[in-house]
Order: structure tokens, then C-alpha cells, then sequence
């Protein structure tokens, strides 16, 4: 066993030299951090969709100013996603972030995102939205699976999400080819 | 002095003018840079939830913990104006802060406070800095660049079914950035009166090829004399994360350090006198870090080597630990996690004592082998059920056993309780066996301190009761409740034997014990968008006994080195989007046995973000008194314990960053 360095003081100083050095040699371009909060990032997910979906003429109804984006139940996002719509617009319709509390209001929504806090209410959620073109998005665990469309989940520190087809299908929204590409889809094939 | 004074100032003057000035908003830089990204970009951001908690061994959020766990975050030590990670403590409910000198603290949770506090496990990064020849904490030695650690985790009460001996009383876990988050180069700088007088860091953070990321930084710390004392570190180190593949995560970390520690100590003769000595302390560690996720959990392979050697007026240590720990999470059913870990852990130390106290052998080395098992069960939604425990081989005491069970119950949105039982222990170090002090005493018999081979653990059993309250989005309310119950506690025998030399021996025993209880409260309130209020109150109540054949007296000494009630109160201000005004309000208790008064404790600060680059920072403390003691007079085994009394101090901090 070495019990002692030949001059530890002297080593410190020719390590300050070194790390000095090398900051001095060192390329200081580098890329922008790769790194986002969670919910940051689900925000501009929530956000991107809009441009991979079609909605029908029907799901705007009366209402041709706004585009909808909705979250029921505890705001998971608070003002980021706010930020990621302001002054955006969807074919010249300004994209609003509305907070809801009960289902029963989400018919006007173009996108709607459920809240954790909404996992005991999902039957009645789905059954609702069996009649309306809604995209439906949420980050509760089978989510899509039992009859949703978009499910979020994290392999890692990366965010992945499922889509279910057919259940968007249904209620008559088309998603872009691009979009399934990157997701992994179940409820397609009997067994996903 | 001055001359340092004038080079800061210049140098903070020439940053000023030469960098251009930017809006500061990050959240909505970030928000932008993701919208530039297509989808497949997304895919490959990380994310990260500062809420998260790495205190059981697994990312974890604070309201799904059944545990007292309070966390630091970087915003709250940076707001805080603190340069050294036992200061930072201070903000933590539970936790009995004292400084003694410039460059030594007494720090324990819960109580049984004392200069070389033995039931407080501290890690950063996951590696152990609890001392296996003194139990304790060599808290000079600590630190790293302050602005890089991410998250100070502190639980109070006892760690030791995941983490083995010595979790006694708290665990404390210091977790730096990764090198992803640290990335361009930082200057901080810092100057002061009273306490910290001059801080240089500098750390470079890049890229290795696609995957991976490092930083390097150098740091140079010099504390400010109290009266007589000065503690001056230099340290040096490198972070490697490497992202192997999407499931593969490899990181390399070193440090390598040296300091110079003068304080006022007391002499090994009675009458003790005061002394004057200088320490010279250096060290280094290694770690790797091998971190493998699974469909349903993960891997981690851990591995370190530690090295510190400390050259004292009486004696010289050196250890070294090489370590290694293996743990792997798995979800076996939507219901049922399982965790479970392998480590060995081999000690090889050095001590090279003098007439007055030697330890016997000088050298030894020792293993400790270990595994745990931890199940969480989720019962139903709402009911959370942890059982687990830690079994333990060392070379002092052979098997230990240390069981906990929890159990968490979310009862609403707004309302959540967790109860705990669980036992510790706090293992022998080398101090509690080979140790041998020998005092003379002029015209009396001499006398000799002397460790025991037949000595036993410390035991724990501890009962702890929690509740979270969470009435709005903006307010947290987080108490505690618990009951300590200790046995085998550590004593010192006394005897005499007249021949052949009169002799007063004073042996390591085991005949101490007692109970503890005790309130911990803390409360987060985000008043406004841009004023947020923490509170914090402690409440402790200890009463040791010695057992009927004991002679030992120290037990009262240990009872009354606490306080009974401690207050903080922090509020933190962004006046504008660029301007920080920040005050803490500490209030102590008196230290009955270190005949310490009560006191408050008033910090002030206040931060500009003059542009992206450069944020600086002037600050005060103590600003109610121009100096107050805040431990000192006895020792536990009736030794003196020479302190000084905490000045009155200012700072201003510089930080570049680009």
C-alpha cells in the first residue's frame, strides 16, 4: 500500500496547471444542452401534434376562431405550455389552452390532454368522447391501450408515446403517417 | 488582504463591460429551442423532474416518500448565498447545526450532538465521507464547486435498511450535476470578511463525441481567521457521463485534494491547555458508475476507491476504501417493486500516533460485506407498504440486522401520512477498539483512555410518523413525528489500579441509553409568482441514563448539547426579472451543556443577473450581532473543546458563465 504521494502539493498544482491548460486548448463550441423538464417537453409534444392530425370540419362546430387545446383535471403543465402556444396559430385559428374540471365541457376541444388526477374517471371520459373529434392524450398508464389515442411514457430519461389508431379512427381524426412512424401503436393488431 | 480586494473588484469591472446583456427567461429560451425541434429531435431530449428523490435508491417523488426527507436544491444553496455544505445544512428542519471552529462543525439530526458526531451518514455521489476510523463526518474535507451540486437530500431518522451502519440518526445525500447539465465554462469567484475570504472556481463542461459529456474544474477555498484558525482547501476533479446506448449509462468521477486546517485544539495533559496546531489534510477519490435500464427496472454497478490522509499535532491517519455496490430494481408486477443489493467494502488504515495516543494495531484493514432486500407493495391505490433490511458483516461485531417497515397513505389529493419502524446501528470504528490515550497528570495517578475490543453497536429503534399537506399548488406542509429509542449507547468506564503504577483507566463500554422525541415541521409557500416563503421549526426532547454498575457522567453532558427549539424562516424575493432580494431568520436554542446561549441569526442578500454571463451576488450575516458562540466548552468525554464565536461577515460573489 503507498501511504503517502511523493508531494501531494505539488501534484495539486501541476493538476490546476493541466485542467488550465486544457480549458485554454479545448474547441469551447458545443452543442445546446439536451434537456428539458418533463412536463416542458410534453408541452411542445402536445403542441407538434397539431400538425400531424386532421381534424374534421365538424369538430370546430360553430366556433372557427380558436383552436383547443384542453386539460382535465390538476394542470400537470402550469404556464409552459402556455408559453409553447402563445401567438401560435392552426390554419388561422389562435391556439387557447383551456383548463377544464369536468369532461362535460371538453366537446370544444380540438386536443385534449388528461391529467393523472382523471385516472379513476377514464370510463366515463372515453364513453363521453365515443361521440366527439377529439384527439385524446394523456400520460396515465394504458391509457390508449383502454381507449384512448395518445398515451405518453418514458423509456429512461426520454419521452416515448403509443397511439391507438383506431380508436382516433373512430371519431373520425386521421394521424399522419409520420407520426405513427415514431410511435409504437397498439390496439391494432389484436395482441400489440 | 486589500491587495485581493482590488484584483476582484478589476476583475468583476472588466467582465461587466465586455460581455453584451440578454433578457434572462429560461423557461421560455427552453420552450423556444424544443418548438425549433422536429419530433424525431424530441425523442431525444432528456428530461429531468428536479422534484424527484434519489434518497431510496431510486428516483423517487417527495409525497411518495414514507420517509422525513427534506431537499436542498441548488436555488436554495445559491440563494442562500452558502459556499460550504455544512452551512447549507442550516436550512434544514431536524437537523442540530453548530460551527466550532472556521473549519469544523458538531452536525447530527435529531440530536446527541457533539463535536464528532457518530450517527450521520453523509454520501456524495454515492460515496460514503463517514470516517471508519473515528465515526464521523470530516466535514473540512468536504466540498466540491458548490454551483455544481444539484440536490442536498437529507432524511432524518434512521437510512440504514438501504444503506447500511451508521444511518443512525439521518442520512444525508449530496448529488452533483451530471456533466450534461454542467456543460460551457463557469467562473465563480468569491470574496469576503468573516467567513469565506476568497473562492476561486473555474470548471469547463464539454462534449466527448455524440454520447458522452465531462467537466473539469479546479477550486481554490480560503477561509477567513476567527481568532487564531484558518482553513484553506485546494481541490481538482473531472465528471464522464457516457451514454453507452439507449439503456446504458457509464459515469467516471475523480477528485483529488489537498488543505491546510490551523484551529485552536486542546492539549492531551491536565489541566488541558488551549494549543495552536496546524493540519494538513489531502485525498482523492475515484468512482465509476455503471447504470443499465431494463424494461421494468435497472442495474447499477457502483465502484470507488477513497483515500484520505490527515497529519494532526498527536497522530497521523491514512485510509483508504475500496468499495463496491450492486443493486438492481425491478417491478415484478404493477403492485410489487423489488429492490435488492450486493456490496463489499474493504478498509485499510494507517495510524501512526504519538506518546500521548497511539491506536494498537497501528494498522489493520477490515471488510464489510453486505446485501439488502427491499419490497414496495402497493396495496391499494392509495397504501404504499416497505418492507426491507440490511444485513451486514463487519469485522467488529460480526452480523447486524437492520429492518425497516413503512407504510404511505395517500389519502387525498391535499392529504398523505406515512408511519415508519425501523432499526439501526452504529457500527464500532477503529476508535472504539484500538484506541490508547495516555495523560499525565502532575502529582497524581496517570491516566489512560483505552478502546475495547468487546465493545458492541450502538443500537437504534426508532418510531416516526408523518404527515404532508398540500392545501393549494403554492403550499406545503410537511411535519414529523418521532421516538427514538436507544440502547448500548457508547460510555466510558472508569476504573483505578494502584499497582504497579497508580492508573486511572477510563474503558470504552457499551452502558448508556435513552430516548428521544421530537416535532420537525417545514412549510413551502409560494406567496406570488416571484416571492416564495420557507419555514422550518424543530422541536427535541433527549434523556439518556447510564445503566446501575456505570460510573460514567458524560450522558448528561450529551443529553443537553441540543436544542430544544429551532426556528428558520427564508424568503426568497425576485424584485424584477434580474434582481433577487433574500433573508433568512435563524433561531437556536441554548446549548446547556456547552453553556451557548440562545441566538438569531440574520442573513441578508442580495443578487443581480447583470446579464446572461455574469450574476453577482453581496450578501451579510449575523447581521443581528457583531459575534455569537454556537458550541463550546465540554466534550463528551470531559475534555475542553476550544471554539470561537462567529463573527459578524460579508460577501460578494461573482459568476461567469459561458
Amino acid at each position: 500500500m503507498i501511504y503517502y504521494f511523493i508531494s501531494f502539493k505539488a501534484f495539486i498544482r501541476k493538476a490546476i496547471g493541466v485542467i488550465l491548460l486544457t480549458l485554454l486548448i479545448i474547441n469551447t463550441s458545443y452543442a445546446r444542452p439536451n434537456i428539458a423538464r418533463e412536463y416542458q417537453l410534453k408541452a411542445v409534444f402536445l403542441y407538434n401534434f397539431v400538425y400531424f392530425v386532421r381534424w374534421p370540419p365538424i369538430a370546430y362546430g360553430k366556433n372557427t376562431a380558436t383552436f383547443n387545446i384542453c386539460i382535465l383535471g390538476t394542470d400537470p403543465f402550469g404556464k409552459e405550455v402556455d408559453m409553447a402556444v402563445e401567438n401560435e396559430t392552426v390554419d388561422k385559428r389562435i391556439v387557447k389552452i383551456i383548463r377544464l374540471k369536468n369532461i362535460f365541457y371538453a366537446k370544444s376541444c380540438q386536443i385534449l390532454f388528461v391529467s393523472k388526477s382523471e385516472q379513476n374517471n377514464l370510463d366515463k371520459i372515453y364513453t363521453y368522447l365515443q361521440k366527439y373529434p377529439v384527439l385524446t392524450v394523456s400520460d396515465i398508464h394504458n391509457f390508449a391501450i383502454k381507449g384512448g389515442m395518445i398515451e405518453f411514457y418514458n423509456v429512461g430519461r426520454r419521452v416515448r408515446f403509443y397511439i391507438a389508431p383506431n380508436n382516433a379512427k373512430a371519431v373520425g381524426l386521421r394521424i399522419s403517417a409520420n407520426l405513427l412512424y415514431i410511435a409504437k401503436l397498439v390496439g391494432y393488431k389484436k395482441n400489440y | 488582504m486589500r491587495k485581493k480586494i482590488i484584483f476582484h473588484f478589476i476583475a468583476g469591472l472588466l467582465i461587466l463591460i465586455v460581455t453584451p446583456s440578454y433578457a434572462n427567461d429560461d423557461d421560455l429560451m427552453i420552450i423556444n429551442q424544443l418548438k425549433k425541434m422536429s419530433l424525431i429531435e424530441l425523442m431525444d431530449v432528456e428530461i429531468f423532474n428536479p422534484s424527484g428523490s434519489l434518497a431510496a435508491r431510486k428516483v423517487q417523488k417527495l409525497n411518495e416518500t414514507p420517509a422525513a426527507l427534506f431537499v436542498l436544491t441548488q436555488e436554495d444553496i445559491r440563494r442562500a448565498g452558502i459556499t460550504s455544505i455544512p452551512e447549507a445544512l442550516r436550512m434544514v428542519p431536524g437537523l442540530q447545526v453548530a460551527r466550532i471552529h472556521s473549519s469544523q462543525w458538531a452536525i447530527n439530526a435529531r440530536g446527541l450532538n457533539e463535536q464528532f458526531a457518530s450517527k450521520l451518514l453523509v454520501m456524495i455521489d454515492g460515496r460514503t465521507v463517514y470516517s471508519p476510523l473515528r465515526s464521523q463526518v470530516n466535514w473540512d474535507v468536504q466540498g466540491t464547486l458548490i454551483e455544481d451540486i444539484e440536490r442536498i437530500e437529507v432524511i432524518r431518522g434512521p437510512g440504514a435498511s438501504l444503506w447500511g451502519a451508521n444511518a443512525v440518526n439521518g442520512v444525508i445525500n449530496i448529488i452533483t450535476k451530471s456533466a450534461k447539465d454542467t456543460q460551457g465554462t463557469l467562473i465563480t469567484s468569491s470574496f469576503g470578511k468573516g467567513e469565506e475570504q476568497n473562492i476561486l472556481g473555474i470548471r469547463h463542461g464539454g462534449k466527448l463525441g455524440e454520447d458522452g459529456h465531462y467537466r473539469v474544474y479546479g477550486k481554490f477555498y480560503e477561509h477567513d481567521s476567527f481568532v487564531n484558525d484558518n482553513w484553506q482547501m485546494k481541490r481538482a476533479g473531472f465528471d464522464m457521463d457516457w451514454a453507452a446506448s439507449e439503456n446504458d449509462n457509464l459515469s467516471l468521477q475523480a477528485e483529488i485534494y489537498d488543505g491546510s486546517i490551523k484551529l485552536n485544539t486542546s492539549s492531551f495533559t491536565i489541566p488541558a491547555e488551549q494549543i495552536n496546531t496546524t493540519n494538513i489534510v489531502s485525498g482523492l477519490h475515484l468512482l465509476s458508475r455503471w447504470q443499465h435500464k431494463m424494461d421494468s427496472g435497472e442495474i447499477i454497478l457502483q465502484s470507488y476507491y477513497n483515500r484520505l490522509k490527515r497529519d494532526e499535532t498527536y497522530w497521523q491517519s491514512t485510509y483508504n476504501i475500496y468499495d463496491v455496490d450492486f443493486q438492481h430494481r425491478s417491478e415484478l408486477s404493477d403492485k410489487h417493486e423489488f429492490l435488492w443489493g450486493l456490496g463489499f467494502r474493504y478498509t485499510d488504515s494507517l495510524i501512526n500516533g504519538s506518546n500521548y495516543l497511539t491506536y494498537i494495531p497501528n494498522h489493520r484493514t477490515d471488510n464489510l460485506f453486505s446485501a439488502f432486500v427491499q419490497s414496495e407493495f402497493l396495496i391499494t391505490e392509495d397504501l404504499r407498504l416497505v418492507v426491507g433490511s440490511k444485513f451486514e458483516h463487519n469485522d467488529y461485531t460480526g452480523f447486524e440486522v437492520q429492518p425497516t417497515i413503512r407504510m404511505l397513505w395517500n389519502i387525498n389529493d391535499k392529504h398523505s401520512m406515512w408511519a415508519a419502524v425501523s432499526r439501526a446501528v452504529r457500527t464500532p470504528a477503529r476508535i472504539d477498539e484500538d484506541l490508547q490515550i495516555n495523560i499525565i497528570i502532575p502529582n497524581s495517578a496517570k491516566l489512560r483512555i483505552l478502546g475495547n475490543p468487546n465493545v458492541n453497536s450502538e443500537e437504534l429503534i426508532a418510531y416516526e410518523l408523518g404527515y404532508r399537506f398540500n392545501p393549494t399548488k403554492n403550499l406545503l406542509i410537511d411535519a414529523s413525528l418521532f421516538y427514538n429509542d436507544y440502547d448500548q449507547l457508547r460510555s466510558t468506564e472508569a476504573s483505578f489500579q494502584p499497582f504497579p503504577i497508580p492508573t486511572i483507566f477510563n474503558k470504552f463500554d457499551n452502558e448508556m441509553f435513552g430516548y428521544s422525541y421530537g416535532l420537525e415541521l417545514a412549510t413551502h409557500w409560494q406567496v406570488t409568482k416571484a416571492w416564495k416563503l420557507i419555514g422550518t421549526y424543530s422541536y427535541l426532547h433527549t434523556n439518556l441514563e447510564v445503566t446501575a454498575n456505570s460510573n460514567y457522567t458524560g450522558f448528561e453532558i450529551l443529553e443537553h448539547n441540543s436544542p430544544t427549539n429551532q426556528l428558520s424562516l427564508r424568503s426568497l424575493w425576485n424584485i424584477t426579472d434580474n434582481l433577487e432580494l433574500d433573508a433568512a431568520l435563524y433561531y437556536v436554542d441554548e446549548l446547556e451543556s456547552q453553556k451557548v446561549a440562545e441566538y438569531n441569526r440574520f442573513d441578508l442578500r442580495l443578487g443581480w443577473q447583470a446579464n446572461k454571463n455574469l450574476a453577482i451576488s453581496l450578501g451579510g450575516r449575523n447581521l443581528f450581532d457583531s459575534e455569537h458562540s454556537e458550541f463550546g466548552g465540554v466534550g463528551t468525554s470531559g475534555s475542553e473543546i476550544y471554539t470561537n464565536e462567529i463573527p459578524r461577515s460579508f460577501y460578494l460573489q461573482l459568476q461567469y458563465q459561458y
